[in-house]
């Protein structure tokens, strides 16, 4: 048997990440409790290095390595510096609430890790195998960090939801994988482009079944309606510094899961996806966009808003074309940007014993601190698809690309919806602005890089309306390859 | 002979028979873990009969990488299980009204 | 011939077990089914010539994890008999949708569908192959990416648990000052509006 070892260079992310992860455990069993806040500052490291390496591998050319199953290139260096950096943002934003909530943070931070690890494997998979494993890597740290908060049964509520939701959507998908292994005789994706291309062993029944289930398994990762029930349930169950976690990095990855699948292995399916596609993301859109206008809970109205989001990405992949996928990484990167902006608001506004929840909680935010104020009603301008928003450049960058291909009804009603989501967005800029405070006293941000961070989330989000060009052509070259 | 069609039934009737537990045991979180195991076990018997029919090893690999999978998976649902019950005394879904879905 | 018997004895029992494991109101019992489940296919995957994965179903499976769940099953002594109500109402929904899909998926099985596959007889390998030395030889060397990130899900696997079921003695009486000053009126003292006694 002839056997070559692989090279390992293109998975430095991975090894990186990998070798601090260990460290960090190792650093944290061996410090005494006043120490630990050092764990802190190396998951930071971590974090901030690798997206370091990340930015400087940007622009190689793409590599395929491990017998096939792994690939580096523009498009996976991309997502995985917005993961990178994203999660290094949601810590910022969290530090104060996990101490003051006496979570217990080397288990915090270690999970986190692993989590990002996991995002990390998923993005460069290029076989199934790799695909399933990054996904459960990235998950299962996520089940358990909500069940973290050790006296809250709210939290183990959402947890074990979390948790049966995603075992039944890795079913689906395992179950989509084994019939497309039967199908194509192999679950390398580049195996399985050739074996299309040849299409005298493939069986199309067996094929359109496997693109189903799996399809389906990666809808339910990201929360796309029909599989949205338990995205709103989990947001607010969650304690809020992990409902930050969850609504921001994995969505980046589950995004890759999903082009993974449809646009990268099975493009061949490209009719049958597009009609699944089209029906979920009209779904996704009402769902989100009526529900989420009767909602009280904040982090509520966000899930809803998220899966209204998620219905406006998928016009992208819609579209099937490279501008349209480019389009949707684009409006993905930014939801992202938006989302992490709002609930790390909600986080850093709760304190020890309070929850920040409901929507009557930012009411007059702007006299208590005009500044966070000013950074939401940003933040929340952009969700709102207000001009010239870096959100709104997102929306038009899917539609647009809809429109290119001919497909105009489509367009239309996404806009329909999109003034309809509007209405929810700005009744919080209404309440923040325009009503008595419920408490007078003034919110002070303790730590100097969580204020520097919201004001960098914040000002990130006007300043990519104003200059979108350099993303949105970043995010078209990953997908023109 | 045995055919391919015939373990496939199998799988495939494993994995309703899973997904219907899931279903109608909403009550029980422990029986709705096991029907996680019984979709895992309808996946794992579907690549290992494609596997062995198209005599390539390959699916069989898939299926040692499930099993460790579910094994690290199983471990951390019940530990969330533990202490969901250390707080409630009870695992009883409709127990669970906290959330309203 | 023999194989088919067994195959059909077997695949039978699986799926009478299965059914067993998703009715039963008993956890205990419900875990036992499972048990017999995973030896029923552990001697399907036999007949399918995959013995590692056979033995490692019982090994791991039945040997570890089962274990595992009779643990948790006794642990939590559950109160049987408050599960039992309201059993019977996503029946109707659940058989319905599972027929539906168990139809489709056994129509797309048929050997028609499945081109030259569907007429294959199950492979008799030589007397010299050995599965585990097959396996064994592919894990350690394409797969090794694979083996290291299953390493690491078995690592978050023990972190993730010891994190969540680990307690800290919380016993000492700290004085909670936060929850002092943060206590109001309304915390302490209950006015209670009482009937005149007449």
């Amino acid at each position: 048997m002839n056997f070559t070892p692989p090279d390992f260079f293109p998975a430095i992310l991975e090894m990186l990440t990998l070798g601090m992860t260990c460290l960090v455990m190792l650093v944290y069993l061996f410090l005494d409790q006043k120490n630990r806040g050092i764990t802190y500052f190396l998951t930071q490291i971590t974090l901030l290095g690798t997206a370091v390496v990340a930015i400087s591998l940007h622009g190689s050319p793409e590599v395929i390595t491990f017998d096939g199953s792994f690939i580096l290139n523009s498009q996976a260096i991309l997502l995985k510096i917005f993961i990178l950096l994203s999660v290094s943002f949601v810590l910022m934003y969290s530090r104060t609430y996990i101490r003051e909530n006496d979570i217990l943070h080397g288990e915090f931070y270690l999970l986190v890790l692993f989590s990002v690890l996991g995002m990390e494997v998923l993005v460069s998979a290029y076989s199934f195998l790799t695909l399933y494993l990054g996904l459960e890597i990235f998950s299962l740290p996520l089940y358990a960090l909500i069940a973290l908060k050790g006296n809250k049964p709210v939290c183990q509520e959402a947890a074990i939801k979390y948790f049966i939701m995603g075992a039944i959507a890795s079913g689906f998908l395992l179950y989509g994988i084994s019939l497309i292994y039967g199908a194509c005789q192999s679950f390398n994706i580049h195996e399985i482009i050739s074996m299309m291309s040849l299409s005298i062993h493939t069986e199309p029944l067996l094929l359109t079944l496997g693109l189903v289930f799996m399809s389906a398994g990666a809808l339910f990762k990201l929360g796309i309606a029909p599989f949205h029930m338990w995205v709103p349930d989990v947001y607010e169950g969650s304690p809020n510094a992990m409902t930050l976690l969850i609504a921001t990095a994995p969505k980046l990855a589950g995004f890759a899961l999903l082009t993974h699948i449809l646009v990268e292995a099975l493009p061949v399916l490209f009719p049958q996806w597009q009609y699944l596609l089209i029906a979920v993301a009209l779904l996704s859109m009402a769902v989100g966009n009526i529900i989420a206008i009767v909602q009280d809970n904040i982090k509520r109205m966000l899930a809803y808003s998220s899966i209204a989001n998620m219905g406006y990405m998928l016009l992208g992949l819609i579209a099937g074309t490279p501008r349209g996928y480019g389009a949707a990484l684009f409006y993905m990167i930014i939801y992202v940007v938006m989302s992490l902006g709002a609930f790390g608001v909600i986080t850093m506004l709760s304190r020890k014993g309070f929850e920040l929840e409901k929507v009557d909680d930012f009411k007059g935010l702007n006299t208590r601190n005009p500044w966070l104020a000013f950074m939401m009603l940003l933040i929340l301008f952009s969700m709102a698809g207000v001009p010239p928003s870096a959100g709104f450049f997102a929306k038009v960058g899917v539609l647009e690309a809809l429109v290119k291909v001919n497909i105009v009804w489509l367009p239309a009603v996404a806009l329909v919806f999109a003034i309809i989501g509007a209405y929810y967005y700005l009744r919080v800029v209404k309440v923040m602005y325009f009503d008595e405070p419920l408490e007078k006293t003034p919110v002070i941000l303790e730590s100097f890089d969580t204020q520097l961070a919201i004001s960098i989330n914040g000002l990130a989000v006007f300043f990519l309306g104003l200059f979108p060009t350099t993303l949105i052509e970043l995010c078209q070259q990953a997908f023109l390859a | 002979m045995v055919t391919l069609t015939d373990y496939l039934i199998v799988g495939a009737i494993l994995f309703g028979l899973s997904l219907a537990g899931m279903i109608i045991n909403r009550k029980n979180l422990i029986i709705v873990l096991m029907s996680v195991e019984l979709m895992l076990l309808a996946v794992n018997m579907n690549f290992i009969a494609f596997s062995s029919f198209l005599q390539d090893p390959r699916g069989q690999i898939f299926v040692f990488f499930i099993l460790a999978v579910a094994a690290a998976e199983t471990a951390i649902g019940l530990a969330i299980l533990i202490i969901l019950f250390r707080h409630r005394q009870s695992i009883n879904v409709t127990d669970l009204d906290t959330l309203k879905g | 011939m023999i194989e088919k018997l067994i195959f059909y004895v077997f695949a039978a029992l699986l799926i009478g077990s299965a059914t067993m494991v998703i009715v039963s109101r008993q956890s205990v019992r419900a875990a036992f089914f499972l048990i017999v489940a995973f030896c029923a296919s552990a001697v399907l995957w036999m007949l399918l010539s995959a013995e590692f994965l056979a033995l490692l179903l019982i090994f791991v499976y039945v040997g570890a994890v089962m274990t595992l769940f009779m643990f948790v099953v006794m642990m939590l002594n559950l109160d049987q008999e408050s599960l039992q109500e309201k059993f019977v109402r996503y029946l109707p929904f659940a058989v319905l949708l599972v027929a539906l899909m168990v139809g489709v998926l056994v129509y797309a099985m048929k050997p028609g569908h499945l081109g030259e596959l569907g007429l294959a007889i199950s492979p008799h390998p030589s007397a010299d192959y050995s599965n585990t030395k097959a396996l064994g030889l592919l894990l350690y060397t394409h797969y090794v990416y694979a083996f290291e990130l299953a390493a690491v899900i078995l690592l978050i696997a023990i972190v993730a648990a010891i994190g969540l079921t680990h307690r800290e003695k919380s016993r000492n009486k700290r004085q909670r000052i936060d929850a002092q000053l943060a206590a109001t009126k309304a915390d302490r003292l209950q006015i209670l509006q009482l009937e005149a006694e007449k």
